[in-house]
């Protein structure tokens, strides 16, 4: 594994009234592959999307840092100029991209590329970095994230597009003349990913690119990532509920992260969450719960099993999450063990092609 | 159903304040002013009873000729003054319209480009500290404050006055149509596709272009419909700032009950505003009475006496 | 339940809790009452009498906040006119938002009532409600209570139209009819559904009409239409503050200003916070 990734390190995000939606949330994004984000509803896989997207809710205290470290570098190696876009440092050729260095200043991260995601210079940056494509987002439910009168010929230009080319999605270009609601589920999913796409982005984070869509149709957008993420060097960040759907069509390679109340409790490769060979119960019996795993979340307990309603003390699956949070370390979620300090991360083996 | 609502509204207040029947027209003015012959056609078709239309006709040519409506504490015909400070009233407005579209729009603007302002409390604050105001004391502290400066309105032409009334009638004007555009935003800014502009990383030129439609149609309806009440709401404005338009006509009259002078601005002021109701309904956005419905009550809930 | 409380660190799993807000607004409310009622206190104050040796004295000279024109002490006199305005405007808003609520939930019976409430809504926009104070009171006279009634037969219109479609709403919802099914009574969806639901849109209607009702008031008897010079309102005073500015007596301008703005700023920021979710009226 020698390919660089894009971490989020100890991100927090937490709501008046709420509390901690996210609690020092550690994740890595590989570089050339996809990683898939699961967990059961309200676990944060989507407030994690929103809070790269810049939606968090205005009243949220957020902490933490993007390290975007290992893909930054600096021309000539040296301290790029304040003034300095992004886009112009950009460089495709090698793949590296430098950062002006006023997101790479003290306060921020101490260190090129970390960019604090609580901080209002750090949230400048990225919606910098978003401008210019570096990061790209493709929200869940595509549908309504179009405006609905404009066609998407004029919502294409306003991004800065003016001639996308959707071949590669199986779709007509002249498509794009329709409004939003003249266009099928599905072919508004792909049109939505081929707008976060074109701006060749470095991360690109998917919400349920395949909620909604029939088997053929997920399939078909996850070879999309596929190709986007090794194609182009991208690290791909995809948050899924499909299980089923993960086995079909994921590499082995491709990582999956499981995320429970706020943390991640698994970082395992996808063969190995398949095969059940994942650390920690919760992310064993999440995996278990898959079609083609006989869908059987759990061995039947001795007794009556719990009343499917009572949630809170009789929820088998939550138990076992609330467990492994626990055992992870004392209050240390798992993902912390890989702090930012360098210590390499703690990978599950993978143990490549297990089918 | 509208149509009729309107047409009643309308009807009622013309015809309750003018009409010869009304004993108070006959008694306080009009009258004694009206020629003989005049009054000896009002009594014939009054009492003959045949048309009510008939009568009704001869009394707004009456009305306008300025027979029958004469006002009583202007010592002129009421078609006259009407006439001659109608024009001072839609010179101000014209000014006001100027001066309020640009506080709008750039308010507007700012609201489509900060997601977060339509939302802050703060400004949510200001809006209402500002709807709360009411237009005669910002008329006043203008007096107040700038006296001095103002050009003396007994001795100067009325056009130098323009500009202090049109500011303070704008400033009135906005508040309101900041406070619908307000709303409009917050609106808009929680719809997922307004959302995703952000996410998505357009610049900002791009997402003011697009959510600013949005804003200003919520914007058009009260701005339209409220011209009128706006206008003759703020008739204490001129009163105050001694601005020779039709608002402050119309309140000398009415503290002096002349009642032709006040009937006659009741019924212009009745008329423009049907007209301008009936205008939105049909060729405005939609053109539902929804639409119209929330106009009015973003104005109501926006400025209470509006 | 002990494994909960050994890490502190973690959230608990409870439901989550809406935000502090409501607590903030009936604070806000419960505020407002007591100013209220000091307020209307003034109104039952034993009025000054007019003594012409003491006009015009500055604050400190001439007791608190100075005299007025009259020779009248202008803090208790203010109080009085604010709390005498206030006290009208409470009762108009009350009984204005009753006749519109029952008129707005009649209306919405049926679908033609409903257009006749349109209609009528916008029948009143059709002549200003500045406009037509002016009128009645110029004409007919009657001082504060003849302002009230206009103010009231302009207004209910709007809080028909906030109140009675939510009503409706409410009473059609499908959690009502899930509660019906369960056996639930009339009084019972009245006092779970029906009265909460609407409570927010009464309170909004009650703080447009409120500082409606004092803006009408002081506009109309500032500008003399119908009122004696010498009565105790804010409007008047106001007046006579302008005037008295000129000889530089300006807390007989300040003071009513600054009370006539006491009794709006607090109902108009309300009516902002809780119609900003009723957004679609």
């Amino acid at each position: 594994m020698t390919e660089p990734v894009i971490g989020i390190r100890t991100a927090t995000l937490s709501l008046p009234g709420t509390g901690e939606v996210l609690s020092a949330l550690n994740l890595e994004m590989r570089l050339g592959g996809i990683t898939w984000l699961v967990g059961e509803s309200g676990a944060g896989k989507s407030t994690l999307c929103n809070l790269l997207a810049g939606l968090s809710p205005v009243d949220a205290k957020v902490s933490g840092v993007l390290d975007l470290s290992e893909i930054v570098g600096a021309r000539d190696g040296r301290v790029a100029s304040e003034k300095r876009d992004i886009t112009e440092a950009a460089a495709p050729g090698d793949g590296r991209i430098g950062l002006g260095a006023g997101q790479g200043r003290t306060d921020l991260g101490t260190r090129w590329g970390r960019i604090g995601l609580g901080t209002r210079q750090g949230r400048r940056a990225m919606a910098k970095l978003r401008r210019s494509g570096v990061i790209a987002w493709a929200p869940q439910n595509a549908m309504d994230t179009f405006p609905p009168a404009m066609r998407l010929t004029e919502w294409f230009s306003r991004t800065g597009l003016d001639s996308p080319d959707l071949a590669a999605y199986g779709l007509e270009n002249s498509i794009l003349r329709r409004l939003p609601h003249q266009v099928s589920g599905g072919q508004i999913s792909r049109i939505s990913l081929a707008a976060a796409v074109a701006k060749s982005p470095r991360l690109l984070v998917c919400d349920e690119p395949t909620a909604g869509l029939d088997p053929e149709q997920a399939d078909a957008v996850v070879g999309v990532l596929n190709d986007q993420a090794s194609a182009g060097s991208r690290a791909v960040l995809a948050v899924t509920h499909d299980l089923s759907g993960l086995q079909r069509n994921a590499r082995p390679g491709d990582r999956v992260a499981v995320a429970f109340n706020g943390h991640i409790v698994e970082d395992c490769s996808v063969a190995a969450f398949f095969a059940g060979r994942a650390a920690n119960a919760y992310v064993q019996a999440l995996a278990a719960a898959a079609p083609a795993a006989g869908a059987h979340p759990l061995p039947l307990a001795d007794g009556a099993r719990p009343k499917p309603w009572v949630y809170r003390d009789g929820d088998e699956l939550r138990r076992l999450g609330e467990e492994s949070v626990r055992t992870a370390g004392q209050g240390q979620p798992a993902g912390r063990m890989r702090t930012a300090s360098g210590s390499g991360p703690k990978h599950i083996d993978d143990g490549g092609g297990s089918e | 159903m509208i149509l009729a609502g309107l047409a009643g509204g309308a009807g009622v207040f013309a015809l309750s304040a003018a009409s010869p029947s009304n004993p108070l027209a006959h008694t306080v003015a009009g009258w004694e002013f009206a020629s003989a012959e005049a009054r000896e056609n009002l009594a014939a078709a009054y009492d003959t009873g045949g048309w009510p239309g008939a009568w009704w006709q001869w009394l707004l040519t009456s009305l306008t000729t300025g027979d029958l409506g004469y006002s009583r504490l202007l010592h002129t015909a009421v078609g006259e003054v009407v006439l001659g400070r109608g024009l001072n009233t839609v010179a101000a407005t014209l000014c006001a319209v100027v001066i309020t579209a640009v506080i709008v729009l750039i308010a507007s603007v700012l609201l489509a480009r900060f997601p977060g302002l339509a939302h802050h409390s703060a400004a949510s604050g200001l809006i209402g500290a500002w709807l709360a105001v009411p237009s005669f004391l910002i008329a006043l502290i203008i007096v107040v404050l700038f006296g001095r400066q103002l050009p003396n309105p007994a001795t100067s032409a009325p056009i130098t006055l323009i500009p202090s009334v049109a500011i303070t009638i704008a400033l009135a004007w906005s508040a309101m149509l900041i406070a619908a555009a307000r709303s409009a935003a917050a609106e808009v800014w929680s719809t997922p596709w307004a959302r995703a502009l952000i996410g998505r990383g357009f610049s900002s030129t791009a997402r003011v272009r697009t959510v600013l439609p949005s804003v200003l149609s919520a914007v058009r309806a009260p701005a339209v419909i409220y011209v009128p009440v706006v206008v003759l709401g703020e008739a204490a404005v001129e009163a105050v700032l001694s601005y020779p338009g039709l608002g402050n006509a119309l309140v000398e009259a009415a503290a002096g009950a002349d009642l032709p002078l006040l009937a006659t601005v009741t019924a212009i002021a009745a008329a423009v505003t049907t007209g301008l109701v009936l205008g939105v309904r049909s060729f405005g956005a939609g053109g539902d009475d929804r639409f119209l419905v929330s106009g009015a009550g973003a104005g109501g809930l926006g400025k209470g006496y509006a | 339940m002990n494994r909960r409380d050994q890490s502190p660190s973690r959230q608990p799993l409870r439901p989550r809790r809406r935000s502090l807000r409501p607590s903030r607004r009936v604070w806000g409310v419960l505020i407002l009452g007591v100013l209220l009622v000091l307020l209307i206190c003034g109104r039952f104050m034993p009025g000054e009498g007019t003594d012409f040796s003491r006009a015009l004295l500055p604050p400190v000279d001439g007791g608190l906040l100075g005299t007025d024109h009259f020779g009248r002490s202008v803090a208790v006199t203010v109080w009085d006119a604010a709390g005498g305005s206030a006290l009208a405007a409470l009762i108009t808003a009350a009984v204005t938002t009753a006749i519109g609520a029952g008129i707005g939930v009649v209306s919405t019976l049926s679908n033609g009532l409903s257009k006749v409430s349109t209609g009528l809504l916008i029948a009143t926009l059709v002549v200003p409600s500045m406009l037509f104070t002016f009128i009645v009171v110029g004409i007919l006279g009657g001082g504060r209570t003849a302002i009230m009634v206009t103010v009231a037969l302009t207004h209910w219109p709007l809080a028909a139209q906030l109140i009675g479609p939510k009503v409706r709403e409410e009473w059609t919802s499908g959690w009502v009819r899930f509660d019906r099914c369960l056996g639930a009574g009339r009084t019972q969806i009245l006092r779970w559904h029906v009265l909460p639901a609407a409570g927010g849109r009464v309170a909004a209607a009650m703080a447009v009409i409120f500082p409606s009702a004092v803006v009408h008031e002081a506009t109309t008897a500032f500008l003399g239409i119908g009122v004696d010079p010498a009565a105790v309102s804010l409007g008047p005073l106001i007046a006579w503050g302008q005037s008295d500015m000129t000889v530089g007596a300006w807390w007989t301008l300040v003071v009513p200003t600054c009370a006539l703005m006491v009794l709006l700023l607090p109902p108009t920021i309300l009516a902002r916070r809780l119609g900003e979710r009723p957004r679609s009226l």
